[in-house]
Order: structure tokens, then C-alpha cells, then sequence
């Protein structure tokens, strides 16, 4: 009756998540292979999502495909914290404009081809910043 | 003494009718009987488990109980399908997320990235500056 119930796009597969690497269907093991090494430290809800990508991962654009395949691995291995703080930020871009999200998209590719001493400049400021934004806000409690 | 010899045999004269009686019982009179004797019996011995505690008499309980049980089971069952139901559905919420984090054209590390989000900052609150009263 469960499986009655889900959504469309879900198959059985993502219901049970074989904890070892060998035991997921080899079409599986192609579209998640860079999760290969870190698979059996996943929590069971984790290798269950990634599952569900794995399952909806066909439907996508080939471009879609290779940026999915390139940042899986450094997604899996961020803190939980980095991964609740770029869903956050993510999710509040997206209620933007769409020509507020173009300019994010144009911006990031600008910043990207800014020298790596200039990035760096930028994140010490950004940093000092929010230091002296935390110690305002204590004195200010205080 | 007259009395307890005429009490005597008028026992016997009652045995003697009944002993006369149960021979001209039919057979099938006779079996039904003898199955409610057994049964009545046997009921006799269970209630006697039963108030007499311990496991015997907790499983004969549960036994009579076994509509309440089965509610029961009926209940936790409901209770864990909706718990993995549950957790399905944050699961796939979190997939849809991810994948279109992933897959989009700005990288998740954007997001991380302080100086660009500075930097982003800065230049949002510029045009709102030169935007024209």
C-alpha cells in the first residue's frame, strides 16, 4: 500500500538502501561511483536519498548530469552544518526574482575568474567583518 | 434405628431405578452427555489455570484477549507505516533539493564561499544605492 502511495518519480529501490557497496544494482553503482569510497559511512537515510537522486538522475539534462557526477563527492564530504547552511541559502535564492537569480549566476561565473589573491582578500574581509559585527552584537547585549 | 434401615433402602431403591434408567438411555443421548461432562470439566480446569497466575495463566488470558490484541498489533503496525512513510517523504523532499543544488549552474560552494557572498552583498546594496529616487 506504501508503495501505492509514492510519489511517481520513487521507485522500491529507495525504501531499502543496501548499506554495502556491491549489493547496489549496477546502474546504480555507475550514476553514484564517486560516492564508491564513503557509500558504507553514509547514515541509512543518506544512502536512501542518494538513491532517490540515482533515480531520478536518467530524467536529467547530460550538462545537469556532469555538474551532479562532478560535486557529489565534495557535497558527501562537507559538515552537516555547510550542507544546512548551502540548502538555506539555495532555497532563499530560488524565491528571488528570475532576473535576481540571472545576476547571481552572471556574478558567480564574474567571481570565479577573479585571481585567487583577490577571492582570498575578499574572504578575510568578509571574516573581519563578521568578527567585528559579533563583538558589536555582545557589547551591544552587554 | 427403624429409620436409618428405611432411609437405607430407599437409597437403593433410587439406585436401583436410576441404574435401570441409564441402561434404557439411547446411545447418542448418552454420548452427548458425556461430552458435556468433559466439557464442563475441562472449562473447570482452565478458570482454575487462570486464577492461579503465572505464565499458563497470563497466556490463557492474552487468549481470551485476543481481539484487544490484535487491535493492538493493528495499531503498531499502522504506527511504524506511518513512521517509514514518514521518513520517505523527507528523504525525497531532501533529494529534490540536493539534486537541484547540485545540478545548477552556480556551485554549491557559492554558497559557502564568504567572500562571494560579501561580495554579493556589496554589490546588492550598491545598485539599491544608485537606483534613482
Amino acid at each position: 500500500m506504501l508503495l501505492a502511495l509514492a510519489p511517481a518519480t520513487t521507485t522500491a529501490a529507495s525504501f531499502i538502501a543496501p548499506a554495502k557497496w556491491g549489493d547496489l544494482p549496477a546502474d546504480k553503482q555507475r550514476i553514484l561511483a564517486p560516492l564508491s569510497s564513503e557509500w558504507a559511512s553514509l547514515e541509512s537515510w543518506r544512502r536512501k536519498k542518494w538513491l532517490e537522486i540515482a533515480d531520478r538522475y536518467p530524467r536529467m539534462a547530460p550538462q545537469e548530469q556532469e555538474r551532479v557526477q562532478q560535486r557529489m563527492q565534495t557535497w558527501v564530504r562537507l559538515t552537516p552544518e555547510e550542507r544546512k547552511a548551502a540548502r538555506e541559502k539555495y532555497r532563499n535564492i530560488q524565491k528571488a526574482s528570475s532576473e535576481q537569480r540571472e545576476a547571481v549566476k552572471q556574478l558567480w561565473s564574474e567571481y570565479e575568474t577573479l585571481p585567487d589573491d583577490e577571492k582570498q582578500r575578499l574572504r578575510d574581509a568578509a571574516a573581519k567583518s563578521a568578527t567585528s559585527r559579533a563583538s558589536g552584537t555582545d557589547k551591544a547585549g552587554q | 434405628m427403624k429409620y436409618k434401615n428405611n432411609e437405607t433402602e430407599f437409597a437403593a431403591r433410587v439406585c436401583r431405578i436410576l441404574d435401570q434408567d441409564v441402561a434404557s438411555i439411547d446411545a447418542r443421548v448418552a454420548a452427548r452427555l458425556r461430552d458435556a461432562r468433559q466439557r464442563a470439566v475441562a472449562r473447570h480446569a482452565d478458570l482454575s489455570f487462570a486464577t492461579a497466575g503465572g505464565g499458563h495463566g497470563l497466556f490463557q488470558s492474552l487468549h481470551r484477549h485476543h481481539r484487544g490484541l490484535l487491535a493492538l498489533l493493528a495499531l503498531l503496525m499502522g504506527a511504524f507505516g506511518m513512521h517509514v512513510w514518514q521518513e520517505h517523504r523527507e528523504v525525497a523532499t531532501m533529494a529534490e533539493i540536493d539534486m537541484a543544488l547540485l545540478s545548477d549552474e552556480v556551485s554549491p560552494g557559492a554558497y559557502l564561499d564568504q567572500g562571494f557572498m560579501a561580495w554579493l552583498d556589496r554589490l546588492s546594496q550598491h545598485e539599491e544605492d544608485s537606483l534613482p529616487e
